[in-house]
Formats: C-alpha cells, structure tokens, sequence
C-alpha cells in the first residue's frame, strides 16, 4: 500500500534540518528525533510523517476500543498521542481540573508522507497516491536553505507564571507526603503547570532551540491542527517490536558538571543513591505488575536496573524491563493494560492517580501521556511526553508542566527547587 | 548574433541544455530578443512577464504584445499584474525599486512553484556600464562598481557581453517587432539620462568603450575579492560578538593601516550613510552615536559597539500582590517572606520591608528623568548618574530593568536597591525578592 524508495545522504545532519524545516508546510505534522543516541533499541535516526489521509480524534470515552479499531482496519503506518486523560478511559475516575489547553484526549493520523532517516539514508515511504512526489519531494528537500532564525520567535513580552504559588506546593506536597504515612501510596508523580497566554510563538524554532538545549533521545515535534507539542523527552514509555514489548522509565536525575572528574563522580553517586534507587525500584515494580497483566507467564524480566545513563544536561537513572506478548493479545491492548505509565503516576497506580487528580490544578491533557507511532504489521513505539512545551495557536495558550516523584523521603523544598530548574529549560528555549 | 550567443550558451551555460527555463520578457527590444536567441538555440522556455500598470494602456498593450509573442515562438507564458503605486507607497521606497523587487519576487515564487530551474534576464554590457556611471554619479564603493553578475545564483545573464547595438542590428536584420517604452525615449530617470547624452560622448572619446570598460570591471572584481580575502582575514580580531551586538575593538582598528576603509567594509551593510561620522567616532566620547535606518554605532570605552534600533515598544510587566514567581524575558523573579537579611553581599537579590510595597508591582525598562535613592547613600540620584557612576554602556543601560513600587524605584534589578524600601524596624515582614537573569546565548 505504500511505495517505498531509497535515497543515499552526503550529510545526513544537514537533511534532517532541511527535513524538519520542509515539513513546515503541512498541517499535520510529526517528527521524531533521536539525536543521535545509538542506542539498542532505536530503529531510526530521525522519523517525519506529514499530510493526514485517515484520522481518529475523539475524547477519552471508549478511546481504546476506537483505537484499536483504527489501527487494525487501516493496518499502516499511523502516528499520534495518548494524552492522560485516557485513563478515565482504563479506570473508573474523572478530570475536572483546569484546561487551558484543549488538546482532544486521543489524536491519530494516517500519513501520506513518511521519510525516515538511518545513517547515510533517506527512505520515503509514501501512499501509493503521492508516490510520484518523491523525487520532486526530494530534491525540493535538498534545496531548501535553512531558514535564518527570525527575531520573534520566542516568547518576547509575555509573563509565564506558575498555576499555583510556592506556598501552595509546599501545603499539597505535605497532603502528598501525609497520604504516604497513611499508607494510601508509596509513591505518586506530583507536577505543577507553567503558562502564559495571549502569546505568540514560532512553535518550529522554539522546538529547534529546546532540542539544542536537551538533545534527548525522544524529541517530538508534533502539529495537529493548531495543537503543536513541543518535546523534549529522554524518556521512553512502551516499545513493541514482534512479540517483545520493552518499557524504560526513568526515575532519578542528577545535574552534569562541567569537570570531567566531577561529573564521573555525580553519576556514581547517582547510581549508589538510596532515595533514587528506591524511586525507580518502585516503578519498576508497578512497571512489571502491569506487563504481567498481558506478558506469556514467568516472561517478565528486569534486563537493566537503574543503570546511569548520561544526556548533555542531566545524568539518570533508567531500567529496562521486557516482557513476551501472551498470544492473540491486539497491539492497542498493551498499551491499555499499562497506560498510564508508572513513572508519571505513582504506586499502586489508581490510588497515586486519585491524589494526583486532587491536589494537581491543572488538568495534564497530553503533558504525561506519550506520542508515538504503530507500523503497518502493529509494531509501535512510544515516549513519555515530560519536558514539553504545548501550544494552542487558536486560544494563544502556551503552557509547560514540571513534576517529580513523592517519596517519604521527599523534602518539599527541595523539590520545588528540582521544578524550577525543569522548568529553567523550557523558560531558557522560549526566551530570546 | 545568432552565433556568438549560441557560443555564449555553449562556452559558460552549457547546462542550459534541456533544463526548464523562465524567461522574463518586458516586451522590450533586449528582451524580445532574447526570446528569439532562445527559440533558435532550442531551448526549453517559458516567458513571464510582469504588468506593472505604470502607463496606462501602454502597460496593457505590452501584455497583448507578449502574448502574442508566446504564442508565435509557441512557449508558455505567465503573466502577472502588480499595483506597483501602491506596492511602493506601502513600502516607503521609489516606483523603479518597487517594480524591481516585485518583479524578482514573482520570479522567485514562479520558480519555486513551478520547478524552473533558472531564470534568464536580458541584461546587456550597455545597461551594465549605466549602472557603473548611475552608481559613481550618485557615490559608492566598489561594490557599486564591479558590475552585476553574468550568473548569480539561479539567474543567468546571457546577453551581459553584447550590447545594445549588436542586440537592435540581430532584431532588425530578423524582422523582430518590439515595443518600445514611451518612459524609454524620454529622459524622466537618471538611467536614461546617462543612456542617451553621456554613453554617446564617452563612445566618441573611445569607441571600444564597452571593451576597455569590462577589463576595467574584471579587474574591479578581483580587487574586490582581494579585499573580502583580507576582510575575512583580520575579522576574528577585531570583532567579537557579545551580549548586545558586535563589537569592534578601536585600538587594534586604529593599529591596523588604512582603519577608514576597514570600517568602511565591516560596516557597509549596516546601512550607514554618513562615513566621515562613523570614523570619527573611533576617537569620540564614550557614549556618541551615529545611525543608520536600523542600526547604530555606539562608542563605548575601547569598543564601537554595533546593535540593532530597537523599534518595539517596551513592556511594563504588572506582579499582584499574591504572585510569589514570574519568568520573564528578562530572567525569574521570586517573591518570598523570610526571618531575616543575609548580610552576604549579592546583587542578584534585596530585603524589603513588605508592608512599604504598594501592589501591584511594576517593572520596566528606565526613562530619561528616572531617579532614586541608592540603598546606604544619603539623598536621591539621577539614575542617569549613577549609570555614568558604573560605568555602563549604552546597550547596558537599555537593558537594566526597574522594580518599581507605585512610581518608585524598589530595585534598579541586580544594580542597586533603593533605601526607601529598607526593612527599617525590627517588626517590619521582611521579603526577599530574587532575580535570576535569563542568560544570553
């Protein structure tokens, strides 16, 4: 169903920005950037799928079921999110949080237009009614000079303020940390939104300036409509490649020092710290519960746990945990059985996603949920949409959320702290 | 004619051949004429042409003429029509500058929508020379001198080495029809003028003119790139980029021989006009400017300091009373209550007693006139002194932004505070407020 062509790179770095800047032209748009971390489970360096043939937009009723219908009669290439709010989908809860940013809660499309970078080559895999725009699509790549960067791209008069003050964190980290001591959780995600409105942005150069800032394996640029996400992510939440689904949250993160020694010395550190351990141990128990829910029995299996991984700004605790698919389960279902994931709720899930609902303000919408793609034989892949910026062009809403993760042995103030510094990056990539 | 453009296409242009070509026909002799060189040369074109709707009917009656002519040499024509009047108005520059970038601009857009690959234009070695004599009567450097280009990027010149004579002897000998523009015959632009009185005496006094003239060119072009050379040469060591714009370092400009011309080929495409200003500036008080449309030229200290004219308006941010963090572009401000002062000195943060604040807080950029009273200092000051007092540079200032409380300054940000917001008696709320300027990168 779709034609599929191979061009060889003299500079693959310049075409992927000649690529991305391409792209810009299309309304639906999603880019997936590796940046070059080679690591085992990547199956490409940079991946665009433009111009929606079929799509599936819908809110978080029956959201799954709808899903899983779309991928299976459309049986191709076919990119999107899940936001959050799935999970009133998963379980019996509700959001009635604020929404500044009005995102549909499940957003999919079927693109016309595929090119998917790998080493020194560009492969175009386009439906069979455009494939004779590929060598034209090519060349017209080629040509494109990169754009010198325009002045007002960032945001250059607007205050971004925080949803809630300092004072109110600290109060519901407290809530937080007495739900622990009752014994309610062990562990939930607690996050804070940033925005700004009535502002203006140039959603492409923000994102370029975020991805040089991070340079994360997981960097989505994402247009839907007037929906973008700008992301940012390290972090992957479920691959499925055959039968093996592989999920690798992160918890644990310790700043890079410029010092050679020193920055060995904070990753060790990292590695031997018992709050951070204990914070990724814990997901990687509720990680394990929810695999075991559709994996063939005694096929779960911890491959790497809290292995230090190291990325420009930041050092990080990530394990890997792989599972067989029990026969006959549908690609969509795996994702319903683990969504959301762990990292971002808490343990036991349902409960840390109560409290979250109550104590957070604002409702996440897809910040916490993940983008991702399926391919044509139901393969997919998908990432944890943290360290993103959204954008609703329409409303000129612009908003980002920070978090981390409540322990008992979390202290309030230092984890405000840990948010501003989150925070730092997106304010850093939006100012000029 | 026929043959030497045909040797022409074959010698520089040889990859003319076959490639999808746009030709711009105005409907003139020059361009009329190169439609027909191209039709004999079998190359695959198409015609453009531009109705600026400058004569009237004229105009019009060029558009049916050039579409005939697509029709006779059997090409495809495009033809657009531009308020130019208006285009000009709007964009404050003259009618023939207006047409010229509307109609590059369409070509551009053709090209890109319509895959041509290159687009040839008629210029010729006679409109090249009037260039050379508009550009020397009205003052320029050699750039202004050197001529156009017989290829610059996609459009391709053809005709650059023959002139106008040789093109109007090919049209008669074949029996090519033109038009001929009525602003032609007149003497109405400088063009013109020198087209029709000063050409002809110059060909009297030499009447191999036009090839003396482009050895004079070539020659011109290679000294020019000479200096690029040399330009791009000592560039590292005189400018540096830093956290307002470029700066230039004036002593190693004025070690340097023949400083003028230096200046003169870092700054020429900044805009600037008056030249003898900008070099005296190297030996001006801190503090002097000269500009240009966009940009200006400040002399600080040891340095000429080159940043943009800031045209937007400032903003003044407004804080309410219960916003306890704002980021802005300038950097994050944070408000908290504290037990007490940190005697450390830092200028990233003040003590305030709360209760002397009145909400909502202000923040902005300085104004002429702006005063206040610096923390530990009896009495108010100009803050235009205590900037001289700092010793900082224009763009510095422009840059420091002001807490102000009602309309008194609290905070000159990360300079100074002011006293009258001191925490005073020991039962006054203290607040700390805190700015983490945004870096620059």
């Amino acid at each position: 169903m779709r034609t599929t062509k191979s061009y060889p790179l003299d500079n693959p770095e310049q075409f992927k920005k000649q690529l991305f800047a391409w792209s810009r032209q299309f309304d639906e748009i999603t880019w997936l950037d590796s940046n070059n971390y080679q690591q085992e489970n990547s199956s490409f360096d940079a991946l665009l799928a433009v111009q929606a043939f079929t799509a599936l937009k819908t809110d978080y009723h029956q959201a799954f079921d709808q899903l899983q219908e779309y991928q299976e009669t459309t049986k191709d290439w076919i990119f999107g999110y899940l936001s959050y709010e799935l999970k009133n989908d998963v379980e019996r809860l509700t959001s009635k949080n604020f929404d500044g940013l009005r995102f549909p809660d499940l957003y999919f499309f079927q693109p016309q237009k595929i090119i998917q970078v790998k080493g020194n080559t560009a492969e175009f895999h386009y439906l069979r009614m455009v494939d004779d725009e590929m060598d034209g699509d090519f060349a017209e790549v080629l040509d494109l000079e990169e754009r010198g960067e325009s002045k007002e791209e960032g945001l250059r008069n607007e205050k971004i303020s925080p949803r809630i003050s300092k004072k109110e964190y600290l109060q519901k980290v407290h809530n937080m940390l007495e739900h622990i001591q009752r014994g309610d959780i062990y562990e939930a995600n607690f996050c804070q939104e940033f925005y700004a409105e009535n502002c203006q942005i140039q959603p492409s150069a923000v994102f370029s300036r975020l991805n040089e800032i991070s340079g994360s394996p997981f960097a989505t640029f994402l247009k839907l409509e007037q929906h973008y996400l700008l992301c940012a992510s390290p972090e992957r939440y479920l691959k499925k490649t055959g039968s093996k689904i592989l999920s690798q949250p992160i918890k644990g993160t310790a700043r890079r020092a410029e010092n050679k020694e020193e920055d060995l010395e904070i990753s060790q550190a990292l590695a031997n710290d018992p709050k951070e351990i204990s914070e990724n141990v814990m997901i990687v128990d509720l990680v394990r519960n929810d695999l075991s829910k559709i994996a063939k029995k005694g096929s779960v299996n911890v491959d790497e746990l809290c292995k230090v991984y190291t990325f420009k700004q930041v050092h990080q605790l990530i394990s890997t945990i792989s599972a067989q698919l029990e026969d006959g389960i549908p690609a969509v279902e795996t994702l319903r059985a683990t969504f959301p994931m762990g990292s971002m709720t808490g343990a036991p899930k349902i409960s840390a996603m109560k409290i979250i609902e109550e104590l957070e303000e604002t409702k996440r919408g897809l910040y916490s949920g993940a983008v991702g793609y399926f391919t044509p034989n139901g393969d997919f892949d998908f990432n944890v949409v943290i360290r993103s910026i959204l954008y609703n062009a329409e409303d000129r809403y612009l908003s980002f959320s920070v978090g981390g993760a409540i322990t008992a042995q979390s202290n309030p103030e230092k984890e405000y702290e840990e948010c501003l510094l989150k925070a730092k990056a997106m304010h850093d990539a939006l100012s000029n | 004619m026929e043959k030497s453009f045909k040797n022409t296409l074959k010698s520089r242009f040889p990859f003319l051949c076959g490639k999808n070509l746009l030709l711009a026909v105005s409907g003139g002799l020059d361009s009329v004429a190169l439609a027909y060189l191209c039709k004999a040369a079998k190359l695959e074109f198409s015609i453009a042409h531009c109705n600026f709707n400058l004569r009237g009917e004229e105009s019009d009656g060029d558009e049916d003429f050039v579409i005939d002519l697509a029709d006779e040499l059997e090409v495809e024509v495009f033809v657009q029509n531009f308020d130019t009047e208006a285009f000009a108005e709007e964009a404050k520059i003259s009618i023939q500058m207006a047409a010229r970038e509307l109609r590059y601009n369409w070509f551009q857009e053709l090209s890109d929508t319509l895959k041509f690959e290159y687009i040839l234009t008629a210029h010729h070695a006679n409109d090249n020379l009037e260039t050379f004599l508009i550009n020397l009567v009205r003052g320029t450097g050699l750039e202004g001198l050197s001529g156009i280009l017989i290829e610059n990027d996609r459009i391709i010149r053809p005709m650059l080495d023959f002139s106008r004579k040789e093109i109007e002897t090919y049209a008669r000998d074949n029996s090519i029809k033109w038009r001929e523009d009525s602003s032609n015959a007149s003497t109405k632009y400088l063009r013109n003028k020198i087209r029709h009185d000063v050409v002809p005496m110059l060909e009297e006094l030499n009447p191999q003119l036009l090839q003396s003239f482009s050895q004079t060119q070539a020659h011109l072009k290679e000294s020019e790139a000479l200096i690029d050379d040399y330009i791009s040469l000592i560039y590292p060591k005189v400018v540096k980029f830093g956290k307002f714009g470029y700066t230039l370092d004036v002593e190693y400009l004025k070690k340097l021989p023949n400083t003028k011309a230096i200046i003169y080929q870092l700054l020429k495409s900044f805009g600037f006009r008056e030249w003898n200003d900008v070099y005296n500036l190297l030996d001006a008080q801190p503090g002097k400017i000269v500009y240009s449309e966009d940009y200006r030229l400040i002399k600080d200290r040891d340095t000429l300091i080159l940043t943009e004219i800031n045209h937007s308006e400032d903003k003044v941010y407004t804080i309410a009373e219960e916003e306890d963090l704002v980021m802005l572009p300038l950097g994050r401000i944070a408000f908290r209550n504290v037990e007490e002062i940190d005697k450390n000195r830092d200028n990233t943060r003040i003590f305030v007693a709360r209760e002397k604040l009145q909400f909502p807080l202000k923040i902005r950029k300085w104004k002429k006139g702006d005063y206040f009273y610096p923390f530990g200092m009896k009495g108010r000051k100009k803050l235009s002194d205590f900037f001289k007092d700092q010793k900082m540079s224009i763009p510095e200032k422009e840059n420091t932004w002001l807490l102000c409380s009602g309309e008194d300054i609290v905070w000159v940000i990360n300079h100074r505070a002011d006293d009258r917001f001191a925490v005073t008696s020991e039962k006054q709320e203290i607040l700390k407020i805190s700015c983490c300027l945004q870096s620059f990168s």
